[in-house]
């Protein structure tokens, strides 16, 4: 009897089924199902599809003028990380002709923050563009966690997203910079329209899905590239370009409203991936009725450009929100307190440390 | 516990707790009716329409309403009920005259044909026999789903072109061989129940409002509740026809039909009442017997006292079978606990609602849902999506390419490129279609693309449909409506 070589299971060269290719270039072994249309795609396919897509909206919607100077809020997570990228790729690609800045805000969450803008700062290193961090004790002389031991976690959302949003204006209004771009995605974009809807607010319905933002008086603009990316394929896009990102959730509660409307579009997703784009399609097509005018009111006519009293930063009452949180906080703040005190950091830093315990 | 509304020297015990407010019977079917009541008086066309208008013999001083009814839904039955009640207290003030005609239209399936004959002859003999004696105030109607197809002379074939998401259509004339059956289009095309749930709701209500404009009617009295109203409001913006909202809930306007006005309004009488009050309702005044699905509906949730312990025994369905429109109704019912006012929001917020800007160059309407067009969904679509290919590189990726092109996957795609390629032929040849013509709306493009098989499907062209027809035609389209099911004013079959 003859001896036969087992086969090598190693290199054994694998088989691909016709049933596996990629939908879009017949060619090659479909590795992952796109989250927006459940289309089967190869990694090139799907990476190129991604990039061109981003493209398109930056090309049509005129978001860029050749020479700007674009600061790119940088959290150190999937979005912002993903952004970073992509701006330096498809700048060197198709030669938008911007100057990139990584420009991040440190909250002052310990056990949290420190550990994202350590991944920032390693993004700077990977794609070779300049950092600034502003920090809200710099600029408002309160951390997060000394908020959040004050006014509590319920409300830790609203603070922290009133003084972000200038946080990065302000730092943007420092270096010179007018267009800030950040990492808002489909994902985002889709549940804010149904969140004015639910919650009733009409002063925001109409304007939730524009891309670029921008008040009259101010000479920061806002940008939002990702408008139409699902936030699974920046996850997916992140993971096959191998990108240096930091995955933890902030460990401050998430609004418990926001938190019904992602599982009811989590559902949704199940039945008709395409629900988000269909979402954001229907609020770009939302538009309110003129209102009737009321002669007996008076009418308070809100400016576009107005200025708050104290810090002079853009508002449309007289005393800016992000003044009134502060004036809030300030009288709250203990008169007394213990020298070197760490009470006041928060949950994050308590988590890190259940995190690193072995058994 | 005692009613809050009855006078204080004579509380009867409370049976409902709505709104914090504890009510007897008698008071919650008043403050039920009030409340309906209230919205058909809201503006004066509708104040003209109801009411009872003096002489007589003047024309249109007797308005015609249309009242679809649907025995698998709650809020028309009530609003049925209602109405009812309505209309005898003008027989009895008015010496048997009244201000308006109700007739009560039922669409009708060929799986509920017989339940739904059985369920209406009850309704009417137990409930309405004194009101359906009077000659001319109330007639029924029934109507087979099937008609929508039956009524057209052509159909178009839609299909998406899968690179740019273009939309080609082809028409051809219909005979004998080739009628459609909802059946055939829900079996044949429909990939899941979401999209089988949405071409029956457009159906019924194309059906509808054909009737409608066909028969003259002044208005036509939807049974939304406040529930359900938010309900088709948030499924209206996940299903990216948002722009639709104001004209669904359009209540001042005449209604139009393929591009023609009609001379009736839309109504939504039930609009102030939430859907657990209407189920309580029903309860009281014993009319869940004449629902279909009935040992459903007595577990649904009410306001009643005594049920409050009951739990809900609705059937856990897999969030991937459910339609848009269940999800909806679901996330409803989990937040409403916490969340209270989130339905009476929406609603109220959807009313500040217009019509958008088009950009369109001509004003368009889309050939399935018959909705008005302000964007051209294939470009902003394009604009979005990419679908060109990463190069072929490889002599591998080649000889899978070849191998793909050579297996039966490859075929069907190739039948599908060719199915495409023939309507788009058959498009440019044809004169009746002009180029760039949008013919779907965002809503209806998305639906063939994700939830219709090979993004292809066969409707009934609404042009060509019967609907400026004349008594005669109007005849010919009644007695094809089942006459075995018509039940005349005299009560008889």
């Amino acid at each position: 009897m003859s001896f036969t070589a087992p086969s090598d299971p190693v290199n054994k060269p694998t088989k691909v089924k016709v049933s596996q290719l990629c939908e879009l270039c017949h060619s090659r072994k479909a590795l992952i199902r796109r989250p927006k249309n459940l289309s089967k795609l190869c990694k090139q396919c799907f990476c190129l599809v991604f990039e061109t897509e981003i493209h398109n909206t930056i090309v049509a919607n005129n978001l860029f003028q050749r020479g700007e100077k674009v600061a790119v809020g940088a959290s150190g997570g999937k979005d912002s990380t993903v952004l970073a990228h992509m701006l330096k790729l498809l700048n060197d690609r198709y030669d938008y002709g911007i100057e990139i800045v990584l420009l991040s805000i440190d909250e002052g969450i310990i056990g949290y923050r420190d550990d994202s803008l350590a991944t920032v700062k390693r993004n700077q290193q990977q794609y070779g563009l300049p950092l600034e961090i502003f920090s809200f004790k710099d600029l408002y002389d309160w951390t997060m966690d000394e908020i959040v031991s004050v006014a509590g976690i319920r409300n830790s959302c609203t603070y922290c997203g009133v003084f972000r949003r200038q946080s990065l204006d302000r730092g943007a209004a420092k270096l010179g910079i007018s267009h800030v771009v950040t990492g808002h995605n489909a994902d985002d974009m889709a549940e804010t329209v149904l969140m004015n809807i639910l919650r009733g607010d009409v002063a925001r319905l109409e304007k939730s899905t524009a891309i670029i933002t921008q008040s009259s008086g101010s000479p920061i603009k806002r940008s939002k590239p990702f408008k139409y990316s699902y936030q699974k394929e920046i996850v997916l896009y992140a993971h096959y370009m191998k990108l240096d990102y930091f995955s933890t959730e902030c460990t401050y509660a998430p609004e418990a409203f926001r938190g019904t409307a992602r599982e009811y579009m989590k559902n949704l997703e199940a039945v008709r991936p395409s629900c988000i784009i269909d979402i954001i399609q229907s609020g770009e097509n939302l538009a309110l009725k003129a209102k009737k005018s009321n002669a007996r009111k008076r009418v308070v006519k809100f400016v576009d450009g107005n200025r708050c009293a104290r810090c002079g930063y853009l508002s449309s009452n007289n005393i800016c929100k992000a003044c009134m949180l502060l004036e809030g906080l300030e009288k709250s703040r203990a008169q007394v307190a213990i020298e070197n005190d760490t009470s006041a950091d928060g949950a994050a830093l308590k988590l890190r440390a259940l995190e690193k315990l072995s058994f | 516990m005692e009613c809050q509304r009855c006078p204080a020297s004579a509380r009867n015990p409370a049976t409902v707790e709505s709104r914090k407010e504890k009510f007897c019977d008698e008071c919650f079917i008043k403050f039920v009716s009030t409340k309906q009541r209230k919205q058909m008086m809201k503006d004066e066309y509708f104040r003209n329409l109801f009411k009872v208008i003096y002489p007589f013999e003047k024309e249109g001083s007797v308005s015609k309403i249309l009242l679809p009814l649907s025995l698998s839904d709650s809020g028309s039955l009530v609003m049925l009920d209602i109405v009812h009640d309505l209309l005898l207290e003008q027989t009895k003030q008015h010496n048997n005259r009244t201000g308006f005609t109700v007739d009560v239209l039922t669409v009708f399936t060929e799986e509920n044909v017989s339940v739904i004959k059985e369920r209406m002859e009850s309704l009417i003999n137990e409930k309405m026999s004194q009101l359906n004696k009077i000659s001319n105030i109330f007639n029924v109607h029934f109507i087979d789903v099937n008609e929508f197809f039956n009524n057209a002379s052509e159909v178009s074939t839609f299909i998406i072109d899968n690179e740019n998401f273009e939309i080609f259509s082809k028409s051809k004339s219909v005979d004998d061989s080739n009628i459609l059956t909802l059946k055939e289009i829900l079996g044949k095309y429909c990939l899941n129940n979401s999209s089988r749930s949405d071409l029956i709701s457009i159906i019924k209500t194309q059906l509808i409002k054909h009737f409608a404009y066909e028969n003259g009617y002044n208005a036509i009295m939807w049974g939304h509740s406040m529930t359900k109203l938010s309900e088709v409001i948030i499924s209206l913006v996940v299903k990216g026809k948002g722009s639709q909202i104001a004209t669904f809930l359009d209540s001042e306007s005449f209604d139009t039909l393929n591009n023609k006005p009609c001379k009736y309004k839309n109504l939504y009488p039930m609009k102030d009442l939430l859907s657990v009050e209407i189920e309580s309702f029903l309860q009281i005044r014993n009319l869940a017997q004449f629902l279909i699905n009935v040992e459903e509906t007595n577990v649904k949730p009410n306001c009643l006292i005594a049920r409050k312990s009951l739990p809900s025994l609705g059937q856990q369905k897999l969030v991937k079978n459910m339609t848009i429109n269940e999800i909806t109704n679901k996330y409803f019912q989990d937040i409403q606990n916490d969340y209270s006012n989130i339905i009476s929001t929406v609603l109220r917020t959807a009313d500040k609602l217009t019509q958008p800007k088009s950009s369109m160059a001509k004003p368009s309407q889309c050939q399935i849902c018959q909705s008005k067009i302000y964007t051209n969904p294939s470009n902003w679509l394009n604009r979005i999506t990419v679908t060109s290919p990463y190069p072929v590189e490889t002599t591998e990726e080649k000889y899978l390419f070849k191998q793909w092109q050579d297996s039966k996957l490859g075929q069907s795609h190739t039948h599908y490129v060719e199915l495409l390629n023939e309507i788009k032929q058959g498009a440019s040849n044809s004169l009746d279609v002009e180029d760039g013509d949008v013919k779907l709306c965002y809503g209806c493009l998305i639906l063939l693309n994700t939830s219709i098989k090979d993004k292809n499907l066969v409707w009934p062209k609404v042009d060509t449909m019967d609907i400026t027809a004349n008594a005669t035609n109007n005849n010919k389209e009644l007695s094809q409506i089942l006459d075995q099911f018509e039940i005349n004013s005299d009560g008889e079959e």
